[in-house]
């Protein structure tokens, strides 16, 4: 069930990558000028940090299905830990944007750039939520070897996010 | 998907994160420089291909699951990775 889940949301980051691409096609200028005022640097931690979170959550499930339960809740905290960089950054860099008066109103591209990043920060925070409460039933005993789903659920959707950061950060960040 | 009875071979996993920081910071780099143009767009495009694919194979696990979930995220990447490709192009 999960995974079809993951596909209808891939899909519809899809959809919105080649709206960014196409719509840019009609405004180059636009585009590649709004672009300088992103923080690569911010974007590229931001990717480092989701990377990172990533391969938490794949020692978490590797410790689970060693049994190792305590070790698999410590792993699932760190990539929340990581998860937390990535709001203080983002929220950093809503706030800077903000200050210079850019919103989703500026131009095309800075809508694009606000919706997108902001859907997919939506799905960070709901990863982060789902991650806890992987963590909480991991600290009570709840997952074992023999059945662990939940803990390779909550992983494989917050690959998912990983993997469509992995995507926008070229595409908004760097690409012109 | 996956057979959640097989223990996990950490190293391909740990060999995919060191690659995915390592393409990032290239990432950056290029970003930083303000390097662009067709061959840099195509560089950039098969990076993120390579690092979605890994995360997918080996994060997510999709390698050792069945042939066609294999594919659709095969499929679904070329698609997305394709049509910007095709936009940059359109863009000139």
């Amino acid at each position: 069930m999960i995974w079809i889940f993951i596909y209808a949301e891939l899909l519809v980051f899809g959809i919105l990558f080649l709206a960014y691409a196409f719509a840019r096609a009609r405004n180059v200028a636009l585009f590649n000028e709004s672009q300088l005022h992103l923080n690569r640097t911010a974007g590229a931690v931001n990717t480092l940090v989701l990377i990172t979170s990533s391969y938490f959550v794949v020692r978490a499930v590797a410790a689970i299905r060693a049994d190792r339960t305590r070790a698999c809740a410590r792993w699932l905290l760190a990539a929340v830990a990581m998860a937390g960089i990535f709001v203080v950054v983002k929220l950093g860099e809503y706030a800077a944007a903000s200050a210079h008066g850019i919103t989703m109103s500026t131009n095309t591209f800075f809508m694009f750039y606000w919706a997108m990043t902001f859907f997919h920060f939506m799905h960070v925070l709901l990863g982060m939520v789902i991650l806890l409460a992987v963590w909480w039933k991991a600290r009570h005993g709840a997952y074992s070897a023999a059945e662990h789903t939940g803990v390779e659920t909550g992983a494989s959707y917050w690959h998912m996010v990983d993997m469509v950061w992995i995507i926008l950060f070229p595409l908004v960040y760097v690409m012109h | 998907m996956n057979d959640k009875s097989a223990m996990l071979n950490l190293r391909p996993c740990t060999i995919t994160w060191l690659v995915l920081v390592g393409l990032t910071l290239a990432v950056l780099a290029i970003g930083r420089l303000g390097l662009g143009g067709w061959g840099i767009v195509a560089l950039l495009l098969a990076s993120t291909f390579v690092k979605t694919w890994l995360v997918a194979e080996n994060f997510m696990g999709l390698r050792y699951s069945a042939l066609r979930w294999r594919i659709i995220i095969a499929v679904y990447l070329l698609v997305v990775l394709s049509g910007i490709a095709l936009a940059w192009w359109v863009a000139g």
